[in-house]
């Protein structure tokens, strides 16, 4: 099977045993040290807001606030010790009778549930729900869909009361057309997609679904939201919980776990030798870890362990001008010529070529027959333009 | 535990420069053999002559700039077959030698080696050398010495020479199986068809070029025929002799000298089979396809321009 189409076999979530620690990060480290006043031994609750936008997702005491470096960048994070037996805040609130309630108070509720739902719902006139998994080999949302049909109809009808958007539209893929049309009929339409990356992508699915002239702004939110949106309001539960599929040798295992389950819990089942790489993400996507360390986050939808022998070295050598990347790049990108102007340091060049709309799917370094790293080569040229502020940052 | 680090993708399609000239060649080799039964030992002469020429020479002028290299990704072997292949069998070792000498030279290591030259090198070294010493190009006079089982005419150059009434004998089927006069390869029209559908099947290269090109062919050669059915050949008999296969399938679509973008793709290959055949009924020479492909090239940089826009949604993630 190509490694790009998306999986679709079922496999069941298993609910993972509670971590004794987690870890939370608070806010992404500038540079600047700004203290966080939560004292160490305080005792905290499920679904309790430590600061704006932070809720705990564990019963617990601070075991320290420190700092870690993410993948993507240093971020102060705070260390929770799980006690154990689970208390639920009492500002988590549900709400049966949602759709007869104010949007904004609904909207007020989701985020108290650590839902982290964007503010700008008002100008949204499309949302696109994706029971697809964006990028292969995890099959979190498939899987989800399958299990959940009634809430996902009640949660289809929330999110076009809460956004008052015109169109709700659930992309499927096609094995699942039968059951969206039972899930989603007289609610929302159905948007069929093609089981291979990157149709898979949010941009894309939304590039296929609107008109060309792109004015609308889309919502976009997978179902694993979307049934965490409603359990929050029909059973008060706080969304403090992840699916993640973790992929190895041993095959592909899906877990539910607590929001702050640090890797090596994850992964304590799965030997790891030398020179393996642990990726957080997918493997097209996704950023090699350099410790297991590292807490699963709210948007993380799988781990990749990839065996040494697996692992492709990427190399030195220059563009044979072969057009490749250009042919399989979803936005028809000249990354042939992004890829040496960033090399060279020619960085306003690549923002003349339209550098700025690189989705980073990857696909052109996964095709590309010199083996050329363009995905970093892409992402230099980028902050070295957002540095200088010759882009805008995203 | 040591783990390593690296940026995405962490996936690859196992790709590499080495296969993709590996499945050029194979897609020549039939076409080098064939060349040999109809040739004999002469073409099996220019055949290597030409191969360790390239080899040697790239090795030599690589050492020359200080760069490490580069035999391992096929390249030179590719371009000394190709060179052969488009070269008569009468030509002597020193045409052959200096011929494929300076094509990696001025056509390909000037530039940066493979990836960055403007030109498509094969033929800067044919064009080289049929410029300076044309009589030695003779396709059609120099298979007089050897004994084949067909007619050791060139098709194109009696059409040059002596009108369609010439070529009204010579049957199209036979042409498409090989029974021409012409460069090593160039004749064997099934064979790099086959070539060219294989290469193309392995995602080497991509359809547009081919097919764009062929489609100039036809397009401009019927309206010739059209216009005068007494003077210009008809649009078959123009596909099927001369260099258009192996320019169509293993010139034209060079990577570096060749546009990258969907469109530009189109928009050359149309413009070289129109020239080509603008050159064949009213140049001095015979062919056009090297020449129409050469001037095309100099248009490669323009061509990419034709891109469209990207336009992407703007998705807000709740």
């Amino acid at each position: 099977m190509n490694q790009l189409t998306l999986n679709n076999t079922e496999i069941e979530i298993i609910d993972f045993p509670e971590p004794k620690e987690i870890i939370l990060p608070v806010r992404r480290y500038d540079g600047k040290e700004k203290a966080l006043k939560i004292k160490d031994g305080t005792r905290l609750v499920t679904g309790e807001q430590i600061i704006p936008g932070l809720v705990s997702t564990v019963t617990g005491t601070v075991a320290g606030v420190e700092g870690l470096a993410f993948p993507d960048g240093d971020y102060t994070v705070l260390r929770i010790e799980v006690e154990g037996k689970d208390e639920l805040s009492e500002h988590v609130k549900s709400e049966p009778e949602y759709l007869k309630k104010d949007p904004a108070k609904l909207l007020r509720l989701l985020n108290q549930a650590n839902l982290k739902l964007s503010s700008k719902l008002s100008d949204i006139k499309t949302v696109i729900v994706s029971a697809v998994d964006p990028d292969p080999p995890a099959v979190i949302q498939q899987q989800l869909f399958r299990e959940n049909e009634e809430l996902i109809r009640e949660g289809l009808e929330l999110i076009k009361h809460i956004t008052g958007a015109e169109r709700v539209v659930l992309a499927v893929s096609g094995e699942q057309s039968d059951l969206a049309k039972k899930v989603a009929g007289g609610i929302a339409e159905i948007k069929l997609i093609k089981s291979k990356y990157p149709h898979s992508l949010p941009e894309i699915i939304a590039n296929d679904i609107v008109d060309s002239d792109h004015s609308d702004q889309i919502g976009f939110l997978s179902i694993e939201k979307l049934l965490s949106a409603v359990l929050a309001l029909k059973e008060g539960l706080p969304a403090v919980y992840k699916t993640v599929s973790i992929i190895s040798k041993n095959g592909v295992v899906n877990y539910k776990v607590r929001i702050g389950t640090l890797l090596k819990e994850l992964l304590k089942d799965i030997p790891i030798a030398d020179n393996a790489k642990i990726i957080l993400g997918s493997p097209l996507r996704g950023d090699s870890c350099y410790t297991t360390d590292i807490p699963v986050t709210g948007d993380v939808d799988m781990i990749y362990v990839q065996d040494s022998s697996e692992v492709y070295r990427f190399q030195n050598q220059q563009c044979i001008n072969c057009g490749s990347c250009v042919e399989v790049c979803p936005l028809d990108l000249p990354v042939n010529l992004i890829g040496r102007y960033a090399e060279f340091s020619i960085f306003d060049k690549c923002r003349d070529l339209d550098i700025e709309s690189c989705l980073e799917c990857g696909l052109c370094a996964y095709h590309c027959p010199a083996g050329r790293s363009l995905i970093q080569l892409i992402r230099l040229a980028k902050k070295e333009l957002t540095t200088q502020n010759l882009m805008t940052a995203e | 535990m040591k783990l390593i680090v690296s940026s995405p993708p962490h996936w690859h399609n196992d790709s590499n420069v080495s296969k993709v000239h590996f499945f050029l060649i194979l897609a020549l080799l039939p076409v080098a053999v064939f060349s040999v039964f109809t040739y004999g030992m002469h073409a099996a002469r220019v055949i290597s002559v030409a191969i360790s020429t390239a080899v040697i020479s790239e090795i030599l002028i690589r050492r020359l700039f200080r760069k490490p290299a580069s035999i391992e990704d096929g390249s030179a072997i590719f371009a000394g077959l190709l060179f052969a292949l488009i070269m008569p069998a009468s030509a002597p070792y020193w045409l052959i030698i200096s011929g494929t000498f300076l094509g990696i030279l001025v056509g390909k290591e000037i530039f940066g080696g493979l990836g960055c030259y403007p030109f498509n090198p094969v033929i800067v070294g044919w064009a080289l050398s049929k410029i300076s010493w044309p009589n030695y190009f003779n396709y059609d006079l120099a298979s007089a010495e050897y004994n084949l089982n067909f007619d050791f005419r060139y098709p194109l150059y009696l059409l040059k020479k002596g009108g369609v009434e010439t070529i009204a004998d010579i049957g199209l089927v036979d042409l498409f199986f090989g029974q021409q006069a012409g460069g090593l390869g160039s004749g064997a029209v099934f064979l790099l068809l086959l070539g060219g559908l294989f290469v193309i099947y392995k995602g080497v290269y991509s359809w547009e070029t081919p097919v764009s090109f062929a489609a100039g062919m036809v397009f401009m050669s019927t309206i010739f025929w059209l216009v005068n059915a007494d003077m210009y050949a008809n649009p078959l008999f123009h596909l099927l002799t001369g260099n258009a296969m192996i320019g169509i399938f293993f010139l034209a679509t060079d990577f570096s000298s060749s546009p990258f973008t969907k469109w530009g793709k189109i928009v050359f290959g149309l413009s070289i089979g129109i020239l080509t055949i603008i050159l064949r009924a009213w140049s001095n020479y015979p062919d056009g396809v090297f020449f129409a492909i050469l001037i095309m090239n100099l248009f490669t940089p323009l061509l990419d321009r034709i891109n469209k826009k990207p336009t992407t949604a703007k998705v807000i993630m709740l």
